[in-house]
């Protein structure tokens, strides 16, 4: 089964700066594969504008974390959230495939429910 | 310099009406001009979560006197809110208030002004989420609140039977116009654990390594010092509470606006979906 997890985080989301080095090891050290992509809104005398926007396109960083061992997904994806909690809207996990997701889905519960 | 009582008790010449004009009194002793608005004596329907406020960057639809609460908050320099804790919780106008207060969050034009809470109570231990409903109501809308008094009396009107609790009310009132006038906005108040709202509420996160303030989103871990507890809050993580002006905008902003394109788009998707549970039990 391939597993394919994406976290959209928006501004002030993560409570540290994702870092794609860190990423990279918890990719490294679970067999996962990992990217991680900054998109950049249209943000005018530094305000963003995001009415009208579709939800891919506004400021986000998205980490994508694709595998096809359901237990190494799990733990990488509590360590990710241990490290900068879980995105924080319904929409955060968009672009996921529905096994990946209900395993996200799953571990953001676990591990980062009920506030 | 105008500070402006709120009332949040429906009993007229109450614990809660009595305490706050005792507040008022001290500061109108300090220059201050007065006002008093009951707060029940208004029409403030519920919010119906519409998001029209959200989606057109305007005022609540609804028309009601909710909007005149409002623009006599941002008229005034000072507020003083009284309201009762029946049980655990501030009365219902506060909570109505909370949600009808979305527009003017996101307008900011009650923010800055300086606050001031008076809960009377009638019995000890049943008053833990009181400072709850009056912080999340006057913090969103960007009130300093500087002191925030919890007064243990119960019959009706029996307040000034205890001068103590009479003083502490005048005190505060004295303090929101003193803070006025020098531009000074610390807190002055008992001292509580949240750095933002400094209430003494906590929340034990799912990891059972947090702790948070349920009511600013201020996250901190438990120290053990002896037998006694001690909270950790980073600088970092006090920055992060949830109602600086930068915070709040970011959460309109990425987390609630951008899902109008979504909701439009999805609309007769939505409609067909829905129409089986419209007439089920009743329209």
């Amino acid at each position: 089964m391939r597993y394919l997890v994406k976290f959209r985080y928006y501004p002030g989301d993560p409570l540290q700066e994702i870092k794609e080095a860190d990423l990279r090891d918890i990719a490294d050290q679970w067999g996962l594969q990992i990217a991680f992509a900054e998109v950049r809104g249209d943000v005018k005398s530094g305000r963003e504008a995001t009415l009208d926007k579709d939800l891919e396109a506004i400021t986000q960083s998205v980490i994508t974390i694709e595998g096809d061992e359901e237990p190494s997904l799990r733990v990488a994806l509590r360590e990710i959230i241990s490290r900068y909690r879980s995105p924080r809207t319904c929409y955060a996990l968009w672009g996921s495939n529905p096994a990946g997701q209900a395993i996200a889905a799953e571990i953001i519960e676990e591990q980062d429910g009920w506030w | 310099m105008k500070v402006l009582g709120l009332i949040g008790s429906v009993r007229r010449l109450g614990n809660s009406e009595i305490l706050t004009k005792e507040a008022l009194m001290g500061a109108e002793a300090e220059g201050a001009t007065v006002e008093i608005l009951r707060l029940t004596d208004y029409e403030v329907r519920p919010c119906r979560g519409c998001a029209a406020c959200l989606f057109r960057e305007g005022d609540c639809v609804i028309e009601d006197d909710a909007h005149a609460i409002f623009a006599a908050m941002a008229a005034s320099n000072g507020i003083i809110l009284g309201v009762p804790c029946y049980i655990l919780e501030a009365t219902a106008i506060v909570k109505q208030l909370i949600d009808r207060g979305f527009a003017p969050m996101q307008q900011n034009t009650v923010r800055g002004k300086v606050g001031g809470v008076i809960v009377p109570y009638a019995t000890r231990g049943w008053t833990q989420n009181a400072f709850q409903q009056t912080n999340t109501w006057l913090l969103s809308l960007g009130v300093k609140v500087i002191d925030q008094l919890l007064i243990h009396v119960q019959g009706t009107s029996e307040a000034p039977l205890f001068p103590q609790a009479m003083e502490r009310a005048r005190t505060l009132g004295k303090k929101v116009a003193q803070a006025i006038k020098t531009g000074d906005h610390t807190y002055q108040g008992e001292a509580g654990i949240c750095p933002i709202c400094h209430d003494r509420n906590l929340r034990v996160l799912q990891d059972m390594e947090t702790v948070e303030c349920p009511v600013c989103a201020v996250r901190g871990v438990l120290q053990a010092e002896g037998k006694k507890i001690k909270v950790v809050f980073s600088d970092e993580a006090v920055k992060r509470h949830r109602w600086s002006v930068e915070n709040l905008q970011r959460h309109f902003t990425y987390h609630l606006k951008p899902s109008k394109a979504f909701f439009m788009k999805t609309k007769e998707e939505r409609k067909k979906m829905a129409g089986k549970y419209k007439g089920y039990l009743g329209e």
